[in-house]
């Protein structure tokens, strides 16, 4: 961990106390003033994503410092979606995840940009990484609710949210096909990069274990939500951690050699 | 238990153990996992997951009324099946029942101007492969490597005093710009950049023709001749004599032996036939080829190399062709122009500032042979990520050239079912590249399974709910 001494890392860290203030803002029902200071968390972001791509000639989504960075850039843009049109809360708990995404990008990876070797030069590039970077937003956010009907917790709005069991599915719903998509393009470029759709690659393997594990849930719903409906919430968790492991440990430990290693 | 109940808990059990055997599979790494998804009790496990998906889309009527679920399901069927078929096992058994017979997967190694039908299957560790031929070739016209940094300029010069080796010729690096007049380092010349091409393919004078390079044992710079026959050069240990000139040189079985013959057409493998005669009267005959610069050739004694002619000028070319560079010269009164262009094989380009300016080696007594000249360089940078690797390959099918196209990361070429991959390349002197070559076999049926997952993922979780959620406020007068 280290501090970073430059314009980015001043931008990162000014987000980062725009998203903690308004997370604080938020918890304690200042609503407006908690809404103003997660926009202004997510301008400031924009302002460094904007910088980034500047700076390395190219979508920063390379490497963990830019992907951190764009995680923590679009969780602004899919609370909002999810309040506004799943009717789903728990601003405050997306403003403190905020912070969270943007903790690696500010203080845990360096910032050097890479140039792209000639496998990223792909137009899947983008799209690929993209589609899974909204979709373990918008999974991380299901967790939380998924976390919320575990602890029995009501839902604190003006009576337009759901209940937590119901926010959890509508997010899981609306980042599947996402998750699904990342999965497929994956594949796809593989093919046209290396080959392979499939090369059992651990990143591939751990990428598929989250995928199953939601399409697990989206069953055990389908079949027996009525008398279970912990065990979805818990699933929904296991999903997350499967992501985290993706994301994270695939690519940072040496338990796990493979293809994937431009992020780390 | 009702059956349904009966088979969506069957299906959470096949999931439940994919994803375990998927995670177990991440620890034992690519080939332990790739081992493990192949071997029988996982074969039986893709077979009843198959059947179980199938019978799924019969039997829930709910399934056959959405088409978004039917289509997640049977998308998902289609791929299993297809990368069943395409399997190494799947051509195996594709093979012994049906008579197709298709390399799964393998490589081809080519160096520049080479024609090959051979491909060398990938293999189990510990198995012999054995080359298989394809019922086509591929032809490597042309093979580049291009780095993210423009390539540099290099003043080079022997040392002031001592013996001159490779380890005590000074160099320099030149910093440019198209347009800014620098000093040339070691001399009192200048240089200009006027022009520079990324991409760029040689022009040449009239009437200029290929060279041959000839360097001894000692250390002493080459001596480079025009490529003419009996042409001859008078070295300290021997005399070499250029007797025979090829434009493309092929190696023809006649009666029972084989004989060096000159084809006309494209110039894959032009060559020199020499003679070397010692002073006690022993002769030997050398080829020497463009393409295969290390044939016959002993570092040890006399190196003999082709050069291409020197281009006298460059005009943009398409990507996959080196940079040229257009320079002018000044030193006292005299201002000259040159081109600075790799040939096909190089990844230099130089000038001798003795030839071009008159300048001299720097210091040492005059001994054309031991104090060479300074010379300018062009040189492709080191430490310079790659940005791309590219092969010009064509496909010669019934002698004809069918296909041409530049090969590279994630574009690949498609012909005669097989996809061909730039997979890598010798990476010291890029004398050849090697493709991955894959079989099709199977992969429509994967693509057109993608394309329905995706879009039945897409159809039941957004389009579906959201007609739903319309239709409900239309109903409710919203």
């Amino acid at each position: 961990m280290a501090i970073k001494y430059t314009i980015l890392g001043l931008i990162i860290y000014v987000a980062m106390a725009f998203y903690l203030a308004a997370g604080l803002a938020l918890a304690g029902r200042r609503t407006g003033l908690g809404r103003v200071l997660f926009l202004l968390g997510f301008l400031v972001t924009t302002v460094g994503f904007g910088l980034r791509w500047h700076d390395a000639g190219h979508v920063p989504l390379q490497n963990m410092f830019e992907v951190f960075l764009c995680l923590g850039l679009l969780i602004y843009p899919i609370s909002l979606f999810c309040r506004r049109v799943l009717r789903v809360g728990g601003e405050a708990a997306d403003a403190l995840l905020g912070v969270i995404l943007l903790f690696p990008a500010g203080l845990v990876f360096h910032a050097e940009p890479q140039r792209l070797p000639p496998a990223l030069q792909s137009p899947l590039f983008i799209p690929h990484v993209t589609a899974y970077m909204v979709s373990y937003v918008i999974m991380a956010k299901a967790c939380v609710a998924a976390v919320a009907q575990l602890a029995n917790r009501s839902v604190r709005s003006d009576g337009l949210l759901v209940h937590h069991e119901e926010a959890a599915y509508r997010m899981v719903l609306f980042g599947f096909p996402l998750l699904t998509l990342g999965l497929v393009l994956g594949a796809w470029w593989g093919k046209l990069a290396w080959g392979d759709y499939w090369s059992w690659d651990p990143k591939e393997l751990w990428s598929l274990v989250s995928w199953l594990i939601f399409l697990g849930y989206l069953h055990v719903r389908y079949l027996d939500n009525r008398r279970h409906p912990r065990l979805g919430s818990i699933l929904i968790i296991l999903g997350l951690a499967a992501i985290i492991v993706t994301l994270l440990w695939v690519n940072l430990s040496r338990i796990f050699p493979g293809m994937h290693s431009y992020a780390s | 238990m009702r059956l349904s109940r009966l088979l969506l808990a069957l299906t959470l059990v096949f999931i439940a153990l994919l994803a375990s055997g998927a995670t177990f599979g991440a620890f034992r790494g690519v080939e332990g996992a790739a081992a493990l998804f192949r071997s029988g009790p996982l074969v039986a496990f893709w077979i009843l997951f198959a059947a179980l998906l199938l019978f799924g889309a019969f039997y829930f009527k709910q399934l056959r009324r959405s088409p978004a679920s039917l289509a997640l399901h049977l998308g998902t069927l289609l791929i299993l099946m297809g990368a069943m078929w395409g399997s190494a096992d799947g051509h195996r058994l594709a093979e012994q029942y049906a008579g197709i017979n298709k390399v799964p997967r393998g490589q081809m190694k080519l160096f520049q101007g080479e024609t090959t039908n051979l491909v060398t299957p990938n293999v189990l560790s510990g198995a012999a492969a054995v080359a298989v031929k394809l019922p086509f070739s591929l032809h490597l016209n042309h093979f580049v490597v291009e780095y993210y940094d423009p390539w540099q300029l290099v003043a080079m010069a022997p040392p002031v005093t001592g013996p001159m080796s490779e380890a005590t010729m000074r160099r320099e690096t030149i910093p440019w710009h198209v347009g800014d007049q620098v000093s040339i380092p070691f001399t009192d010349a200048r240089l200009e950049v006027v022009k520079y091409l990324e991409h760029a393919e040689p022009t040449y004078a009239e009437g200029d023709i290929p060279r041959l390079s000839l360097t001894t044992s000692e250390g002493q710079p080459a001596t480079i001749v025009r490529a003419e026959v009996d042409q001859t050069v008078q070295l300290p240990q021997v005399a070499v004599r250029i007797v025979k000139v090829f434009g493309n040189m092929k190696v023809v079985p006649k009666k029972d032996k084989f004989e060096t013959v000159d084809i006309p057409g494209a110039a894959e493998n032009p060559a020199l036939q020499v003679e070397l005669k010692w002073p006690d009267g022993r002769t030997e005959l050398r080829y020497v080829m463009a393409h295969f610069p290390m044939h016959g050739n002993n570092p040890n004694a006399l190196v003999l190399h082709y050069l291409y002619p020197m281009p006298s000028g460059a005009r943009p070319a398409g990507k996959g062709n080196p940079p040229a560079m257009e320079v002018v010269l000044r030193y006292k009164d005299q201002e000259q122009r040159q081109w600075l262009m790799p040939g096909p094989l190089d990844s230099s380009a130089w000038i001798s500032l003795g030839q071009v300016l008159g300048l001299e080696g720097g210091g040492v007594p005059k001994n054309p042979m031991a104090t060479p000249p300074p010379r300018l360089f062009m040189i492709q940078p080191t430490g310079s990520p790659v940005k791309h690797y590219i092969s010009d390959i064509s496909v010669m099918d019934a002698g004809k050239e069918a296909v041409r196209q530049v090969v590279e990361v994630n574009a690949p070429l498609h012909y005669g079912g097989y996809h061909f991959y730039q997979q890598s390349y010798d990476v010291h002197k890029k004398l050849f590249t090697i493709l991955g070559v894959v079989s099709d076999t199977g992969l429509n049926l994967v693509y057109a399974g993608f394309i329905l997952v995706v879009l039945g993922a897409f159809w039941r979780c957004w389009i579906s709910p959201a007609l739903g959620y319309l239709r409900q406020r239309g109903e409710h007068g919203d």
